[in-house]
């Protein structure tokens, strides 16, 4: 076997057990967190009282005007200076969630002013109330309009997950950093890492096209677009 | 009976409606014509609460609101008002993500909480009293827009209110697809419906109401019998209007 096949081959398990420890739960957690983080927020922007709808605008400002990785040192390596300490994967998680929410809450905002005011009114006029409405009529039309965005989301946060290697989250990268470090195989450890991302990256494409399908099963095929 | 009595709605400091009365004998069927802008829309939207007038009185059986200003009509009032009201819109608005029947049963479901056999069998019911029996099963996207139409007027009768509201219902549609809808509507109004229709269609003011009121900037110009206001009108305005539409 040629030695390049072999530093793969002894890699390999190692960065796919921190992929399933680590990266995976991590992005999977903070997307969930943030869908509803972002759901929350969105509703609050677009229909709340003043207050509320001043604050979520205020979180999203903040969130998507300073860099991601600035977060993540701030909650991990900056609280501990006023005494919040957080280990590194839950500081991690906190960052990327709050992140998700912010970005996901526009998303989501725009999917639901993207149904016909009509669809309102049409749930009204059969008695529904304003929750009924939007949980069985609007929601369901919107999430068909957010699942592209969503997933480009949802997509890129896998790839930030990366990112809390800088703050010791034993997650993919830095995995694959530690044995480059020791075998001095930079390229080949770097490169396997990437296709590790391609990977999951991949799977998440696959799941999104099959829920487009699902969502828009309704459309005839002229509305479709592919 | 359905009465409404001294309704005033404003968008702003625009006045669209001053004061209008308007009584709807249960079983009878009342169309409002007049030039667009007139009010139709805007007081059909005040009889299903889509609208909250500034001042009035709606009475629908014995269920009474009454309008004050910027009070807002009370949770309970509100949802009485949708239920004993059903509403055919101009666009359809039927929900694109549900079947015709999935549409005609989405109350019964979900505001009422009938079980699904329960609303299942009502609302196949209710689709084959408008002929699309056949297409329960079908999305609003696969239907004409006269199938579409009727899918929507059997979901405002799934509830079995007591007025059925039609805002323009044929406006959408082309003469063919429109005398299928019309055909709907006269057939309920034989059976006894109490409907108010909005409508430029002469044809189907004259098909299925006994009577007729003229609305224009906001005011019932003209109140009688469809063969008065229709055929004979008393004011020159509704004759001038009738006959542009007409011809």
């Amino acid at each position: 076997m040629p030695h390049w096949l072999e530093i793969l081959r002894d890699a390999f398990l190692p960065l796919l057990a921190a992929g399933a420890a680590f990266t995976i739960p991590l992005a999977l957690l903070s997307f969930v967190i943030g869908l509803v983080l972002g759901l929350l927020t969105a509703l609050g922007r677009a229909f709340g009282p003043a207050p509320f709808s001043l604050l979520a605008r205020f979180y999203v400002w903040i969130i998507r005007g300073t860099p991601l990785l600035v977060q993540l040192f701030l909650i991990f390596y900056g609280l501990p200076a006023v005494g919040i300490v957080i280990d590194a994967f839950p500081a991690a998680l906190i960052g990327f969630s709050l992140n998700m929410g912010a970005y996901t809450s526009e998303i989501i905002r725009a999917a639901i002013a993207s149904v016909p005011q009509g669809q309102w009114e049409a749930s009204f006029s059969v008695g529904m109330t304003w929750s009924q409405a939007l949980r069985r009529t609007i929601l369901p039309q919107a999430a068909r309009v957010a699942t592209p965005p969503l997933a480009n989301s949802f997509i890129s946060l896998v790839k930030d997950t990366s990112l809390a290697a800088a703050i010791t989250v034993t997650e993919m990268f830095q995995t694959a950093q530690r044995i480059a470090a020791a075998n001095y195989e930079p390229l080949i450890l770097y490169s396997e890492a990437a296709v590790l991302y391609l990977a999951f990256c991949s799977v998440l494409s696959a799941l999104q096209n099959r829920l487009e399908t699902r969502l828009g099963r309704h459309l005839s095929p002229l509305e479709v677009v592919r | 009976m359905i009465r409404l009595t001294g309704i005033e709605k404003a968008f702003g400091s625009t006045v669209v409606l001053h004061g209008v009365d308007l009584e709807v004998k249960e079983g009878t069927v009342t169309a409002l014509i007049g030039p667009s802008g007139g009010g139709k829309s805007t007081l059909l939207r005040c009889v299903n609460l889509l609208e909250r007038p500034r001042a009035g009185r709606l009475e629908l059986g014995d269920l009474t609101v009454v309008f004050h200003g910027d009070h807002p009509v009370a949770r309970e009032q509100l949802h009485e008002v949708r239920q004993r009201t059903g509403t055919v819109f101009q666009a359809f608005h039927l929900f694109p993500h549900r079947t015709a029947l999935g549409n005609v049963i989405e109350g019964l479901l979900t505001v009422q909480k009938r079980p699904r056999q329960e609303a299942e069998a009502r609302g196949r019911a209710l689709l084959d009293r408008v002929g699309l029996l056949a297409k329960q099963d079908a999305y609003p996207g696969q239907l004409s827009g006269g199938q579409q139409q009727r899918v929507a007027i059997a979901r405002a009768l799934a509830g079995n209110p007591r007025v059925l509201l039609c805002d323009e219902p044929t406006s959408a549609l082309d003469p063919e697809l429109a005398r299928e809808v019309v055909e709907v509507l006269t057939s309920l109004a034989r059976d006894g419906i109490t409907m108010i229709v909005a409508t430029h269609d002469l044809r189907l003011a004259a098909n299925v109401a006994g009577q007729v009121a003229f609305l224009e900037s906001g005011r019932v110009v003209e109140l009688g019998t469809s063969e008065q206001v229709l055929r004979n009108p008393m004011i020159s305005r509704t004759r001038e209007f009738v006959s542009s539409i007409s011809h």
